[in-house]
C-alpha cells in the first residue's frame, strides 16, 4: 500500500512540477531539452522512491568510497 | 541562461566568498591535525592559490566561454560531452553533500524532533527559487547577505578572545608533518579546489578582465576569514576538542554564555550554506543547459531539485558517515575534477595550437 501512495505522490509532484514548466519548455521547442527534462524527472523518481521506501540500493556515496578504498589504503 | 545575463565583479567576488565559506563555517576539514590545523590551512591555501591559477589561466584562454563549452572545444564533442556529464554530476553531489551537511546540523543543534526530510526540503525550496530566478538574482542576494557572514565572525571571533587559550596551539607539530600534509590535503580540496564549480560562472562576468584581480582578492578574504575561524576554534576548544566534536564552529561560539545565540549561528550558517548550493546548483543547470543547446536554464531546476533532495537523504546513512565521507573521501574523488581534468585541458589548450601549426606546415 505504501508503494503505491508513494509512487502515485512521486508522479503528481512530477505532473505539478511539469504544469508549471510547460510554457518555458513548449517555448523552446528542443526536443533535445524535451529529452533531458523527461530523463532528469524519472531520475528524480526514481530516487525519491527509494528514498521514501527506504529500499537497500547503495547510494552513490558507497559506490564511490569501494572504488577510492584501495587507493586510499595504499 | 536566457538573454545576455551578466554579474558585477562584486557580485562575483561576493560569490565566490561565500561559496568558499559554505559548509566550512560548521565542519572543519583539517580537524584531524588537532593543534596544528591552522598550519595545514595554510599550506592548503597556498596549494589551492595554484589551482585557482590553473582555472583563471583556463578560463582566460578561453573567454566568455563555460566549462562545457571549453571541455568540448578541447576533448571534441563526444568525449567533451562525456566529461561535462561528469562534472554535472559532480556539481550535484557537491551540492547534495552541502544540503545534507546543514540539514543534519539542523537537527543536530536546533530542531531535534524535526524530520531531515523536511529541513532538507524547506531548503531547497528557498534555493530553488534563488536559482530559477537566474544567476543576476542569486548574485545580488548573495551581495545583500554574505556581508552579514563576515561582520558575524568578526564580531564573534572579538567576542570570543578572552576564551582563547594560547596554550592549545602547544606542541606545534607535535605529532610530526604527517598529520599537518594529510590534513591539508583535505583542506585543500574542500573547500579551496571546489572553486573549479566558477568554471561554468566565470563567463557571467561583465568585466573578463578583472577576474584575475576579483579571484585572487576573494581567494585571500575567504582564506583570510577561514584561517582567523580555525584559530578560533583550536584557542578555544584545542586540538582534541576540534577534532572529537561534529560541529566544532558551533561549539566554540556556544562558550559566549551571555546570550543565546544559537538561532542567529545557524541563520548565519545557512545563508553561507545557500550561497554555496545555489552556486552548484546553478553550475548544473547550466551545464545541462549548455549540453542540451538550450538557451534558458530554468526548465532543468524543478526536477533538479528533485534529485537534490532525494539524494542528499540517500548519500549516507548517518551524520558519522557524512563526516567520514567529507572529511577522508571527498579529497581523494575530487582529485579528478579539481586537478587532472582543469590541468589536462589547460595543457591541450596550449598543446592544440602548436600540433595543428605543425601539421598545417
Amino acid at each position: 500500500m505504501i508503494i503505491i501512495i508513494a509512487l502515485i505522490s512521486l508522479i503528481l509532484l512530477a505532473l505539478i512540477i511539469i504544469a508549471v514548466d510547460y510554457r518555458i519548455i513548449k517555448e523552446n521547442n528542443n526536443k533535445k531539452l524535451v529529452f533531458t527534462y523527461a530523463l532528469l524527472m524519472i531520475i528524480g523518481i526514481v530516487i525519491g522512491f527509494i528514498t521514501i521506501l527506504d529500499l537497500p540500493v547503495p547510494s552513490p556515496a558507497i559506490i564511490i568510497e569501494k572504488i577510492i578504498a584501495p587507493i586510499i589504503e595504499r | 541562461m536566457k538573454a545576455k545575463v551578466q554579474i558585477s565583479t562584486i557580485q562575483f567576488s561576493v560569490l565566490l566568498m561565500g561559496f568558499l565559506l559554505g559548509s566550512t563555517m560548521i565542519i572543519v576539514p583539517g580537524s584531524y591535525a588537532k593543534q596544528d590545523a591552522w598550519i595545514a590551512y595554510i599550506i592548503a591555501w597556498f596549494g589551492g592559490i595554484l589551482l585557482f591559477s590553473a582555472y583563471v589561466l583556463l578560463a582566460s584562454r578561453h573567454p566568455r566561454k563555460n566549462l562545457v563549452q571549453i571541455n568540448r572545444l578541447l576533448l571534441g564533442r563526444g568525449l567533451g560531452s562525456f566529461v561535462s556529464l561528469l562534472y554535472i554530476w559532480y556539481f550535484i553531489h557537491l551540492a547534495a553533500l552541502v544540503l545534507r551537511n546543514f540539514g543534519e546540523y539542523t537537527l543536530t543543534i536546533n530542531l531535534d524532533q524535526t524530520p531531515l526530510w523536511f529541513v532538507i526540503v524547506c531548503y531547497v525550496i528557498t534555493v530553488t527559487y534563488s536559482v530559477r530566478s537566474g544567476l543576476e538574482v542569486t548574485a545580488r542576494t548573495a551581495e545583500l547577505i554574505v556581508p552579514f557572514i563576515f561582520l558575524f565572525q568578526i564580531v564573534i571571533t572579538l567576542a570570543l578572545i578572552p576564551h582563547v587559550d594560547f596554550s592549545n596551539f602547544k606542541p606545534v607539530m607535535g605529532d610530526g608533518i604527517t598529520p599537518i600534509l594529510k590534513a591539508s590535503f583535505s583542506v585543500l580540496f574542500f573547500p579551496f579546489g571546489e572553486t573549479v564549480v566558477f568554471l561554468m560562472i566565470i563567463p557571467f562576468l561583465n568585466q573578463q578582465k578583472k577576474l584575475n584581480k576579483t579571484y585572487s582578492l576573494s581567494f585571500f578574504l575567504a582564506g583570510l576569514l577561514l584561517l582567523i575561524l580555525i584559530v578560533k576554534d583550536i584557542g578555544v576548544l584545542g586540538g582534541y576538542g576540534l577534532d572529537r566534536k561534529m560541529f566544532p564552529p558551533h561549539m566554540s561560539i556556544k562558550h559566549i554564555s551571555a546570550i543565546n545565540l544559537d538561532p542567529l549561528i545557524g541563520v548565519i550558517f545557512f545563508i553561507s550554506g545557500g550561497t554555496k548550493i545555489c552556486v552548484c546548483f546553478i553550475a548544473a543547470s547550466l551545464g545541462i543547459a549548455q549540453l542540451t543547446e538550450s538557451n534558458d536554464h530554468r526548465p532543468f531546476v524543478l526536477p533538479l531539485a528533485i534529485i537534490l533532495v532525494g539524494l542528499s537523504i540517500w548519500v549516507y546513512e548517518s551524520a558519522p558517515e557524512m563526516m567520514h565521507w567529507a572529511i577522508e573521501i571527498w579529497g581523494y574523488y575530487s582529485i579528478p575534477f579539481q586537478v587532472i581534468i582543469p590541468i589536462t585541458l589547460l595543457i591541450i589548450s596550449y598543446a592544440k595550437p602548436v600540433i595543428q601549426t605543425r601539421s598545417t606546415k
